[in-house]
């Protein structure tokens, strides 16, 4: 029943006093994954809202390194961090460039193509809050269609980027997606991850009270209706080609989760009548993409 | 890691570039906090069904732990005779059960008898209090005076339990079938309750053996709880068996050595426990059976459960009729009955013509078992006895017929009414805050169904006096037990911390502790804690 | 090739491969770069000495310049010896990462090709990418021939790490980075003998962790700032020493600047760069002609000289400087930090002289014509004189 996350075995590498708002899904992420990795990790950190979590000098809320450097360059920073390691023979440290969705699906876009086109040997930690959250909740292409922010004031017209497959397609080692609110799940794909060599790409749902527009007791809730909705579901891809679902709950109407938060105060019944088709139409590609996955080659497990 | 706190007054001692080697602890974040997490206990709606208060959450989460013998001497903390309510007692727990919202309620009854019968040899985890040197004399050895004789020992005192017949039990003896609570079972209990120092004095019959003036002198106070000893009146007063029995009788007639004589057609009128009883031992003694509630099915207040094993067992339920007339025919009691209208729901009284015209039918019997309204015995001389200062009456003797557990909660306040300075209220229920449904996070609990039972293969058709109902295995009773929401009680699941996106909950030994140094109030804890044991309160408040 | 007596190689090879030479031969642990002309053959043959496994370095083949600057960072952050080369375009896309380099102290090697920038496109030298970069807080130097490019790799590692800022080395398109000339190759030893492996005092430790770079409130911001000009001023005298000791290895140096001709002359002018060859063979003409001219070649552009300048200029009759850029809105940048320099210490007219953008040629003929102009022109009203222009 205990959650991995609390297993005290290991010295806890996220403590308390950070910058987060109340309820932040972000934080959790931080505390599953290093829980994942433990210490022999470096985090490379462009503008996201850890940039500000973390703490300003002379302070981190976390201990293990972390390396701030400019907003697109989560990817190529962490790779030359990795290939400097290398260089001096320490091989045994994890990598893990720590971005934003604005940071990742915009902005730091092609740095992150290249590194997956050239296979660097990182752990991609993509925390994705659904806007540029830290700015004050500017849409980004990891906006869903038909959400608020304050760059769209109406609603945001156009599908979020699907990420997971664009990635699946650079066909790295691995790519997956998790939540804050399945910490297990989370915790078990770092670990997996990171004995894994090359790029890896674990995008983690991080719902935010204030970007989102519910209170800020509700950010694991809201987490878990997004997977329940299929709107975030838990999948992993290998080597671009094997996909495969995690455990899922049952599945549940997305106008549930819309209603839920505030950023959708907009949709009516017809507007999430489309939304749902858009879903469910995701769901059954991914349901087809599992099932025609050939079983991963015994070289990869 | 511990980190030093840092500070810098000049450029000299700064470092070259903006290394932050400081630890961001030195932030202490509570100050945005305006509500405040507070772990508050909730009262578990089968801990408050229970007449006796066991604390059913926390004996559940014990099984789940694998703690066997804590989780048993957690439920001997309130009930003396683990066993016999684990095989007999009705569990009117598991009907308020919050998982029945879910699926199914959680086998209580059975997880109790899985400990209880793990731990028949094992001796109470406590010692009675030092003698006080005062006495106490109980009348009647059923589940009542048992509990109060228990609770009177562990406080010090000595206590007496009188019974007229010549083993100590009472109804669970007398009343209570052997397929339903093996008798080896009862007197692994009585030892027990012998071994910790209840004294059973046997084949004393208060009033005939010894007179009740006598125990007044001799003790500092007594105990009546003398049961039930007759049931209601009689359509044929002048009959007797074969052809008619009371129901008490018919059971005692059961459970002693000599078997009743009954005809191959049995019909038993009543609603309640007794008629059911009486309806199956008919079964086992080879007749066929019917039973006549003589009101509608929502008024019929036998268990469910023992409703259903009479079903399995081939017995009718008539209800929804009246009996028009009845009388003795050919040997045979000849029963008129005519069909009930029955009450809507919401309407308050009955319609003005309560029968279903054309709905006459008749039924006929060669043994009439009459087991209705069963009233207490204490009269006469017991009466005026109990107008005495020092003398108590519990259980079906005071409040007329309940179920064993009632009976018990009965002894047991008796007991504490004798000793009144020194025993401490054991029963804190009425302080906690109910369980709230809405405070449970449903998100936790998938489906999952309830444990079966195991039956003891009989061949086709047969019925005998031996336990039908075994005792489920201990891997059954880890899955049943973790089906249980634990509902207002903590059972360290971690859910809490897991969450705390502020990382500032931390376990200590008695359950979670909120480092109000940097909790920001979220109230994540609150809305995820699976059983709604957190409270969000007015910081300040 | 030809074996010299002091144990080098002397191989005739461009500017380009004098760079990639040397930074193997720095050891130079990783490389990050991305191809543009005129530098992709620096990054070229230093790709195929990895490959070749004749140098034992990452190259990370990146995306982009921004990425190339990005990952070094992140490798020199983690302790590497860290190189890459760029030009132009490319160059002012690194711009943000120039800024962050220098910020976060990472002692990083590059060489920028000079070329113009766009619009419109032009692939021939002048000096406006690398002088667009002058407040990015890297160290500038500027070549003048394929040995001293080789000699300014060695050079730029030793100050880079002592004093914790990233240097830029800068040489002109085409006229340098392709025009292969002969260029003596010290041995190894030697050359590991004066650049001993990097070892920064700061740098990424899973045992002792800490938050690099993160946001520094207005409380500590301005005192990092501090710290880096600080650090730009110590380098005037580490690179001096640099210079020095480079010279009593290697027997050659180069100063930060370097005065030819006369310490008197009437008219002295500045160049940096290839043009400065080339001035060189104009002004020993003109002075054979009974002209008095002098030459001040500007070698370190960042931290600016101005005591090795004032002290040039102090006894000239005119300052000429020949500026391969333009300031808009101002003038030739050369001119314009030599007027600062100068202000307030040396009264004498500073004549600023554009010629050669795009990559036009400055021939020995375009230099007599500054030199004549500044014979005859007494006026200092700052305006830059354009120097070849279609008219």
């Amino acid at each position: 029943m205990n959650s991995v996350l609390t297993d005290l075995d290991g010295a806890e590498l996220v403590h308390p006093g950070h910058l987060g708002c109340q309820g932040c899904g972000a934080s959790l992420v931080m505390k599953s994954v290093l829980k994942g990795l433990g210490k022999d990790s470096i985090i490379v950190l462009p503008a996201c809202c850890w940039t500000v979590l973390a703490g300003p000098f002379p302070n981190s809320a976390v201990d293990v390194p972390i390396l701030h450097t400019a907003f697109e360059t989560a990817a190529s920073t962490a790779s030359g961090v990795k290939a400097g390691l290398e260089a001096l023979g320490d091989t045994k440290t994890t990598v893990v460039p720590w971005a934003g969705d604005g940071g990742t699906f915009d902005i730091g876009f092609q740095a992150l193509s290249g590194v997956a086109e050239r296979n660097d040997d990182l752990l991609y930690i993509c925390y994705d809050n659904e806007a540029y959250m830290n700015t004050g909740i500017q849409q980004s292409s990891a906006t869903p269609h038909g959400a608020w922010t304050t760059t769209t004031p109406k609603s945001k017209k156009g599908n979020k980027k699907d990420i997971l497959r664009v990635l699946a397609a650079h066909q790295i080692p691995y790519v997956a997606t998790a939540s804050v609110s399945y910490p297990d799940d989370l915790v078990a794909k770092v670990k997996k991850a990171k004995a894994i060599k090359g790029f890896r790409f674990i995008h983690v749902l991080a719902p935010c009270p204030p970007g989102w527009k519910f209170s800020s007791e509700m950010t694991i809730k809201l987490g878990r209706m997004a997977v329940q909705s299929r709107v975030f579901p838990l999948v992993e891809v290998e080597n671009g080609r094997t996909y495969k679902l995690s455990p899922m709950p049952d599945k549940t109407p997305v106008a549930k989760y819309l209603r839920a938060q505030g950023r959708f105060k907009s949709l009516d019944r017809q507007a999430m009548k489309e939304i749902q088709a858009e879903i469910d139409y995701r769901w059954e590609t991914l349901l087809q993409d599992c099932e025609r996955s050939p079983a991963p080659a015994p070289s990869d497990t | 890691m511990e980190k030093k706190k840092i500070s810098y007054s000049n450029i000299s001692e700064m470092p070259e570039v903006a290394v932050a080697e400081g630890s961001m602890m030195v932030n202490k974040t509570g100050s945005w906090r305006y509500l405040r997490p507070v772990y508050r206990e909730k009262l578990a709606p089968c801990r408050k069904g229970c007449p006796l208060g066991t604390d059913i959450p926390r004996v559940i989460a014990l099984i789940t732990q694998e703690k066997f013998q804590e989780a048993w001497e957690l439920i001997v903390e309130t009930n003396p005779i683990p066993a016999v309510t684990g095989h007999a007692c009705y569990h009117s727990c598991e009907n308020s059960c919050t998982r029945i919202a879910l699926d199914d309620r959680v086998g209580v009854q059975a997880l109790e008898r899985f400990l209880a019968d793990r731990q028949l040899e094992t001796p109470f985890p406590y010692a009675p209090a030092p003698a006080t040197g005062r006495k106490a004399a109980v009348i009647g050895s059923g589940p009542a005076g048992l509990a109060a004789a228990w609770a009177l020992v562990r406080h010090g005192y000595k206590a007496d339990v009188f019974e007229k017949g010549p083993e100590a039990g009472g109804m669970l003896r007398s009343t209570i079938p052997s397929y339903k609570l093996s008798r080896d079972i009862l007197d692994k209990e009585l030892e027990r309750l012998k071994k910790f120092g209840v004294d059973f004095i046997l084949n004393t019959e208060i009033g005939t053996d010894k007179q009740l003036a006598d125990l007044g002198d001799e003790y500092d106070a007594v105990i009546v709880s003398t049961g039930i000893t007759s049931s209601g009146e009689s359509l044929f007063p002048d009959e007797t068996a074969p052809l008619v029995y009371k129901g008490l009788e018919f059971l005692h007639l059961v459970n002693s050595s000599s078997s009743p004589e009954i005809g191959p057609e049995v019909i038993v009128i009543g609603k309640g426990n007794t008629a059911v009883d009486s309806a199956r031992c008919a079964r086992r003694l080879g007749s066929s059976a019917k039973i006549l509630t003589l009101c509608g099915r929502p008024a019929v207040s036998a268990s469910n459960q023992e409703i259903k094993s009479a079903e399995a067992e081939e017995i009718e339920l008539l209800c929804q009729a009246e009996i028009v007339s009845s009388r003795i025919e050919n040997g045979k009691v000849v029963l008129e009955l005519i069909g009930l209208k029955s009450i809507e729901e919401g309407e308050e009284s009955p319609p003005d013509d309560p029968y279903i015209p054309g709905s006459e039918f008749t039924v006929t019997a060669d043994t009439l078992i009459e087991a209705h309204e069963e009233s207490t015995s204490i009269s006469g001389d017991f009466e005026s006895f109990l107008k005495q200062d020092n003398v108590f009456s519990a259980g079906d003797a005071a409040t007329g017929t309940s179920s064993i557990s009632h009976a018990m909660k009965s002894g047991i306040a008796a007991a504490a009414t004798v000793i009144t300075s020194s025993l401490e209220p054991s029963d804190k229920r009425d302080e906690m805050p109910l369980f709230n449904l809405m405070g449970m996070n449903r998100d936790c609990f998938g489906k999952a169904s309830q444990v079966e039972l195991p039956v003891r293969s009989l061949p086709d058709g047969m019925l005998d006096f031996s336990e039908l109902i075994e005792t489920i295995s201990a891997q059954d009773a880890v899955y049943e037990s973790g089906r249980c929401i634990s509902c207002g009680v903590c059972n360290f699941c971690d859910t809490c911390m897991t969450f705390c996106p502020d990382f500032c909950i931390r376990r200590i030994p008695d359950g979670y502790e909120v480092d109000l140094d940097y909790c920001k109030g979220c109230g994540i804890c609150v809305q995820e804690c699976p059983r709604d044991v957190i409270d969000l309160i007015q910081e300040g408040s | 090739m030809s074996k010299n007596k002091d144990g080098s190689e002397t191989i005739v090879i461009t500017g380009n491969h004098a760079v990639s030479y040397a930074v193997k031969m720095a050891r130079t642990q990783v490389v990050a770069a991305y191809p543009i002309t005129p530098q992709t053959q620096v990054v070229e043959l230093l790709s195929k000495f990895c490959e070749d496994g004749i140098m034992d370095a990452r190259f990370i083949k990146v995306e982009s310049e921004h990425t190339s600057m990005a990952s070094l960072i992140g490798a020199s952050s983690a302790g590497a010896r860290t190189f890459t080369a760029t030009s132009s375009q490319g160059l002012a896309l690194m711009h943000e990462m120039l800024h962050w380099a220098a910020g976060a102290r990472n002692p990083i090697v590059m060489a920028n090709i000079n070329r113009a920038l766009g619009a419109p496109w032009s692939i021939w030298t002048d000096q406006n990418d690398s002088l667009s970069q002058r407040d990015t807080g890297w160290i500038q130097y500027y070549c003048e021939s394929n040995q001293e490019v080789f000699d300014t790799v060695l050079q730029a590692y030793r100050v880079a790490e002592k004093v914790l800022v990233p240097v830029m080395l800068v040489m002109d398109a085409f006229v340098l980075s392709h025009t292969a000339e002969p260029v003596a190759i010290p041995a190894q030893e030697k050359i590991d003998g004066y650049l001993p492996p990097f070892k920064p005092s700061i740098k990424l430790d899973t045992n002792a962790p800490a938050a690099y770079h993160g946001l520094a409130t207005p409380d500590f911001y301005m005192e990092f700032r501090k710290k880096l000009q600080d650090a730009q001023d110590k380098a005037k005298t580490v690179i001096t020493q640099a210079d020095d000791e480079f010279a009593s290895v290697f027997g050659r140096k180069y100063g930060q600047v370097e005065l030819y001709g006369s310490e008197n002359p009437d008219i002295l002018l500045v160049t940096s760069g290839t043009v400065t060859g080339t001035a060189r063979e104009v002004i020993d003409e003109q002075n054979a002609a009974g002209k008095n001219i002098a030459l001040l070649k500007i070698r370190v552009f960042r931290p600016f000289p101005s005591s090795q300048v004032r002290e040039a200029c102090a006894r000239a009759g005119k300052i000429a400087v020949l500026d391969r850029n333009i300031g808009f809105g101002v003038g030739g940048i050369f001119a314009q930090e030599i007027r600062a320099a100068l202000y307030g210490h040396v009264d004498v007219q500073v004549q600023s002289y554009i010629a050669g953008l795009g990559g036009r040629d400055i021939t020995p003929s375009t230099i007599r014509e500054i030199l004549s102009q500044a014979e005859t022109r007494d006026e200092n009203n700052g305006e830059s004189i354009w120097v070849g222009v279609k008219e």
